[in-house]
């Protein structure tokens, strides 16, 4: 265990919802068989900011540079499965994000590998605030019977009856509510239930509306949803809350056309949030306790369609942190057209349960066995090991 | 024979000839794809060939407000405000949130509506927003209730369907309100929920009257003059037609919507023919399959009788002899060439005064 | 009239539908009960509203990714529409026989399989499970389209058994592989892929050269075809108790989760025993299992005593609303809100459905039900807050006791625990006495539409 850690480690999340174009994000520029494939999309050579002999980043991604030059990210290439479903099922979103959310690519499951890992980690489900999630509505991840996770669209406008303008009205109609919540002796068990539910909506409420009195800090963040959900992220782990793991996505990756409008936009927004999160989190003296994990239902198509990319496969996943060895891991996808799965699509090199089990084990000193539903071959993108021994 | 027919249409547009040869009105080509030309609510043709095709998503999603050329390639998009990233297709969102009815004036400026928040928006394709946006929600004379199509007369003024007040009003391209015609009803003259718009030679007014099956027509004042189709899905009958253009020679065509065609009316309002759509691969819908072996196959193992036909078209357009179709349910355009000859009064016998088997 | 006939009313709009506004309860509650069951049970006798107009402001051609189009008319129509309980019924069929969007390569084969439900949803159960096997998104959904004389798919012929009509217990393996192998040769016609253009609609297709024609022993019965297994499953007792225990889950009151029904017995047995009898006795005629079920006491007594899905909670608010009433942006909202409350129509989660029951609240849910309920009843120029607020205030000036039972009883009339009650009295009390007199109505209206916000967040409002 390393030493300057104050508090236990805490896992952030981000999913690129929609499909980020891996090929177009760490870019075999050498690669004429790419660039053949790809007239509309490929970006030239000369603009890419090259991370070796064969590999570049998106010029996007420049304010990740110099972290990347600093070895804080690890990037995992040929990040997939083995397809189950075909491409038709196995390309959708929906299934796509499902089996990231759930670790079962061969069945469909309804419980969230990091729903399993909040009761891991509170399995008294004392803490509502042990899994925050920053957005509208709960990803399966963190969906599991019996576990209470906070969702939370906006720190400043987190909980119940927000609508309501005057607060004076409003405070006393939380606590008409916490009353009429109140479970009375003798109801029936659903009426029970429903009565603790509305609790403990109330109690994260609560433990969460000092978190952005008790923040302050340097750092500007951009406007941007992810950028403001990250400065989130911040202010509540900062707050000492107990939270362990944080949520949030990023949309906007399903690139079928315009991509070159869109895709710089998109990383960019992502490239500065992470950068200034990680420098808001050094300056609070907490870097050391947090490990982004970014991660993409899929990669995409290797040929271009004249405007975007369509829905593929052997994405990439991303750990970020100042506990991180960066540097790539894993294997780029073969890049040799008799490769091509389907005839069209990059092969997966490393099976993402891999990467949830590198970080159960290797970060959060979690046995990942139940949790991802099998034993993966780990990576190793931590300086030292953390947790175990 | 191209020089005459060059002749025989300038004296069509004075409404001069007598009948017209109508020769065939073939397929021509199909121009975009799906997330390129998404769900083609109207179009409209600009300048050196440029085709604004505008697309209607779900709820306030917009759609793309794209710029083909007539060999489909993709020249970019028009919007009213600078994109912001959200879960939606990229560039699906052009600024619009129900986008209904767009033309191009004389110096190419963009005019679309939109019937959710009852604007009419002029842009340009060199920016990257609106020039000006103006419209207010009502039912007083120049307020507006979900407007819809639009069409410029030769002054340069916008006629704007305006659909939940039953009526048809006129404005200076800078908003203000100069006339208008049109009240609720069945009768005739009266309309119910209009959506098409379009102008003849004589500046005379076609407004589909979406919810009585019909077309109607006007004065250049609003005196109505003359009712075309009824209610069903047989010839020369409608199921809530919507867009309506009229050629040079005067002929009419409605964007038949609920049967899923287009219908030509002559200038008389007879029934002359339908389009039931011919679509082929379009240039960007080649190369789309083209690199995909999965769709390849797919498509290999599927009847594609269906796949031609026109899907909930509400729109139909005319640049020149050129008869284009925004086939909504397919996010394509289909495009049809017209050829006919007008004849003068003494190529011609005269009309029988009988039917006759001869 | 009395009072109890309006309760009663309430009850029963709440269940075929997602509820009824005030004036119409008062004059449905002045018909007999029975006649206003026999019109719910024929809504083929009413039209929807114009579908046109929807359809026109809202193409579902627009929504091929995503199913918030139709989700949203679906909720529309059933807040709206004059034939509630075939929106419910197929609700219900949507829920049993849960196909995903997802997997349908087609989407708008999910959308037509929902259709197919509304079409038919209170016919025969023979021909529901007819249509069931025909229907290219199932087919597509569990694989049927694999399942082939000489390599058999038992996807569908599990689940058919397991999910679709008999549950667990009721069956062997023996059965399902002889109900698989019956149903070999079901298959579809792919229309057009998605790209380059749009998707066509995928064609049921029966190949008798890929069908399996020999004998087979399925329930102890010889059978040959699909359909003579259908025949033998609607003569089960066990399919009888099976459709009778969703029925009831769906309409009376919350059952425990469909997959422990194997091991939990009903809740009320003898009610199930009923149903089951009406669908034997009628040979599965579910209009007929619906008239006894609608009829009977133990459906009239089970007031509150089902958590609303989110569809019906949503549904709820909006009839109580009166809002959006034409088709306008903020239907946009009803696919979404009931999605966030965990509950995508034409998405369920798994093959099995949705967890219904208390299984709908976590936090995040809650959260959701009572942000979106206040937040719609906020704007009192909306329809039904109006009237409500009139109608409050029609009957003059009010005692803090006599704001809150006004509100309560025109909002459902909703029943409430006394504790509730208490503290929305208390909650009035803070503002003493409804005036009106004075200039004072203003002020009085406003509290109205306060008391109807707290009203609405209350537990008992999760309840239909």
């Amino acid at each position: 265990m390393t030493t300057s850690i104050a508090r236990p480690p805490v896992l952030v999340v981000i999913q690129l919802a929609g499909g980020l174009d891996f090929l177009n994000t760490v870019i075999p520029f050498q690669s004429g068989i790419v660039r053949d494939a790809r007239p509309t999309v490929a970006v030239p050579a000369e603009e890419t900011l090259p991370l070796n002999n064969e590999l570049a980043w998106h010029p996007a991604v420049a304010p990740l540079k110099q972290l990347y030059d600093d070895g804080k990210v690890a990037v995992i290439q040929g990040a997939g499965w083995e397809h189950q479903g075909g491409p038709g099922a196995d390309r959708s979103h929906f299934r796509a994000t499902d089996i990231w959310h759930t670790c079962t690519p061969d069945k469909i499951s309804t419980e969230g590998w990091l729903g399993k890992l909040t009761r891991e980690f509170d399995p008294q489900s004392q803490n509502p605030v042990t899994a925050v999630n920053f957005g509208l509505g709960l990803p399966r991840a963190l969906a599991a019977p019996g576990v209470t996770v906070t969702s939370v669209d906006s720190l400043d406008r987190f909980g119940l009856m927000t609508e309501i303008e005057l607060e004076q009205e409003r405070a006393k109609d939380l606590d008409s509510f916490k009353r009429m919540y109140t479970p009375a002796v003798g109801t029936a068990m659903v009426q029970e239930y429903l009565a603790q539910t509305g609790l403990s909506v109330l109690q994260s409420a609560e433990i969460l509306a000092d978190a952005p009195e008790q923040y302050a800090s340097e750092v500007e963040y951009g406007s941007s949803p992810i950028a403001q959900a990250l400065r989130d992220v911040v202010r509540v782990h900062t707050a000492g809350l107990g939270a362990r793991i944080f949520y949030t996505l990023q949309r906007g990756y399903d690139t079928h056309s315009g991509q070159n409008d869109q895709l710089p936009v998109l990383l960019t927004q992502l490239s500065e949030a992470i950068r200034d999160f990680i420098q808001d989190l050094r300056n609070h003296n907490a870097s050391e306790e947090v490990t982004i994990l970014v991660f993409t239902e899929f990669g995409r198509r290797i040929r271009d369609n004249g405007s975007g990319t369509d829905h593929g496969s052997g994405g990439g996943a991303y750990l970020i942190g100042d506990g991180v060895r960066g540097g790539l891991y894993g294997e780029y996808p073969s890049l040799d057209p008799s490769d091509w799965l389907y005839g069209e699509d990059l092969s997966h090199t490393i099976d993402f349960r891999s990467i949830y089990s590198t970080v159960l084990d290797q970060w959060l000193g979690v046995d990942p066995t139940a949790i991802v539903g099998g034993s993966f071959e780990q990576i190793h993108p931590y300086r030292e090991p953390i947790g175990v021994g | 024979m191209a020089v005459e027919t060059n002749g025989a249409n300038e004296a069509s547009a004075n409404g001069t000839y007598e009948i017209l040869l109508r020769a065939g009105y073939p397929y021509e080509q199909t121009l975009g794809r799906r997330l390129v030309t998404f769900n083609p609510i109207d179009l409209a043709v600009g300048k050196e060939g440029r085709i604004y095709c505008l697309g209607r998503g779900p709820f306030e999603t917009g759609g793309p407000l794209r710029i083909l050329n007539w060999e489909d390639e993709d020249l970019g998009v028009v919007r009213r405000r600078p994109a912001e990233p959200n879960d939606r297709p990229a560039e699906a969102d052009c600024g619009w949130i129900w986008p209904a009815g767009i033309v191009c004036d004389e110096d190419e400026r963009i005019i679309v509506s939109d019937e959710a928040d009852h604007t009419i928006t002029i842009a340009t394709r060199e920016r990257d927003e609106e020039i000006a946006r103006w419209g207010e929600h009502g039912s007083a004379p120049g307020q507006l209730d979900r407007p819809a199509h639009m069409a410029i007369d030769d002054e340069g003024r916008l006629l704007v369907v305006d659909t939940m007040n039953h009526r048809v009003q006129r404005f200076t391209m800078d908003g203000r309100y100069i006339d208008g015609f049109g009240s609720y009803g069945s009768g005739f003259g009266e309309l119910d929920m209009p959506w098409g718009i379009a102008l003849d030679g004589d500046g005379c007014v076609y407004v589909g009257d979406w919810r009585n099956d019909r077309v109607q027509k006007f004065s250049p004042s609003g005196e109505p003059l003359m009712i075309i189709g009824s209610s069903g899905d047989g010839d020369g009958e409608l199921n809530r037609p919507a867009g309506v253009a009229v050629d040079q020679h005067g002929d009419i065509y409605v964007a038949d919507r609920g049967n899923n065609r287009v219908l030509l009316f002559n200038r008389e309002g007879r029934y002359v023919e339908k389009f039931l759509g011919d679509a082929t691969l379009s240039p960007s819908a080649l190369k789309m399959l083209m690199e995909q072996p999965i769709l390849l196959r797919q498509r290999d193992l599927t009847v594609l009788e269906e796949e031609k036909r026109l899907r909930s078209p509400a729109s139909v357009r005319i640049d020149g002899d050129r008869l284009l179709i925004p086939d909504f349910g397919y996010n394509r355009v289909q495009v049809y060439r017209k050829e006919a000859y007008p004849l003068r009064e003494d190529q011609v016998a005269p009309i029988p005064t009988r039917p006759a088997l001869r | 009239m009395p009072g109890d006939q309006l309760e009663l009313m309430a009850h029963l709009m709440r269940r075929v539908g997602v509820g009824a506004r005030r004036d119409e309860l008062e004059e449905l509650a002045a018909r007999p009960y029975e006649d206003v069951v026999e019109e719910l049970l024929h809504p083929e006798t009413f039209t929807d509203p114009d579908q046109d107009v929807i359809e026109r402001y809202l193409p579902t051609a627009t929504s091929i990714e995503l199913p918030s189009v139709p989700a949203s008319r679906w909720i529309y129509n059933m807040a709206n529409g004059p034939r509630p309980l075939r929106e419910k019924m197929a609700l219900l069929w949507h829920q049993i026989f849960a196909t995903a969007f997802f997997k349908a390569v087609h989407a708008r084969a999910s959308i037509a399989q929902v259709d197919q439900f509304r079409e038919n949803g209170l016919g025969s159960m023979r021909q529901i499970l007819l249509d069931l096997s025909r229907d290219p998104a199932m087919i597509d959904w569990l694989d049927n389209s694999e399942n082939h004389a000489d390599s058999v798919n038992e996807n569908y012929g599990r689940e058919l058994l397991e999910l679709f009509s008999l549950g667990i217990g009721n069956y062997t393996e023996d059965d399902v592989k002889a109900a698989a192998r019956a149903f070999t040769g079901w298959t579809i016609v792919p229309g057009a892929p998605i790209n380059p253009y749009e998707m066509n609609d995928p064609q049921f297709r029966f190949d008798p050269d890929d069908h399996d024609s020999e004998e087979k022993i399925f329930l102890g019965e010889t059978v040959v075809s699909g359909e003579d297994v259908i025949e033998v499953i609607i003569k089960q007792e066990a399919c009888a108790r099976f459709i009778a225990r969703h029925l009831y889950n769906f309409f009376v009151a919350d059952e425990p989760p469909v997959p422990s029904w194997h091991q939990a017995p009903p809740v009320d047995s003898e009610a199930i025993d009923t149903l089951a009898t009406a669908f034997l006795e009628s040979d599965g005629d579910i209009r007929e299992v619906m008239r006894t079920l609608l009829n009977s006491d133990f459906f009239k007594d089970a007031r509150f005593q089902r958590v609303k899905s989110p569809v019906e909670f949503v549904g709820g608010v909006i009839k109580l609303t009166g809002a959006p009433q034409f088709p306008d942006l903020p239907m946009s909202e009803l696919s979404r809100a009931a999605e966030l409350m965990g509950q995508r129509l034409y998405d369920p989660p798994s093959v099995e459905g949705w967890h219904t029951g208390q299984e709908w609240f976590d936090s995040g849910t809650l959260t959701q039900r009572v942000n979106f309920a206040v937040e719609q009843v906020m704007d009192t120029s909306k329809p039904g807050i109006a009237q409500i607020i009139e109608r409050v205030a029609a009957d003059g000036d009010a005692s803090p006791e006599q704001l809150v039972d006004r509100c309560l009883d025109l909002c459902g009339p909703l029943a409430v625990k006394p504790q509730t009650r208490e503290e929305l009295i208390e909650r009035a009390q803070e503002g003493g006495a409804l005036v009106f007199e004075n200039g004072a109505g203003s002020e009085a209206r406003e509290r109205i539409g306060r008391m109807v916000q707290l009203i609405v967040a209350a537990p008992e409002y999760q309840f239909a």
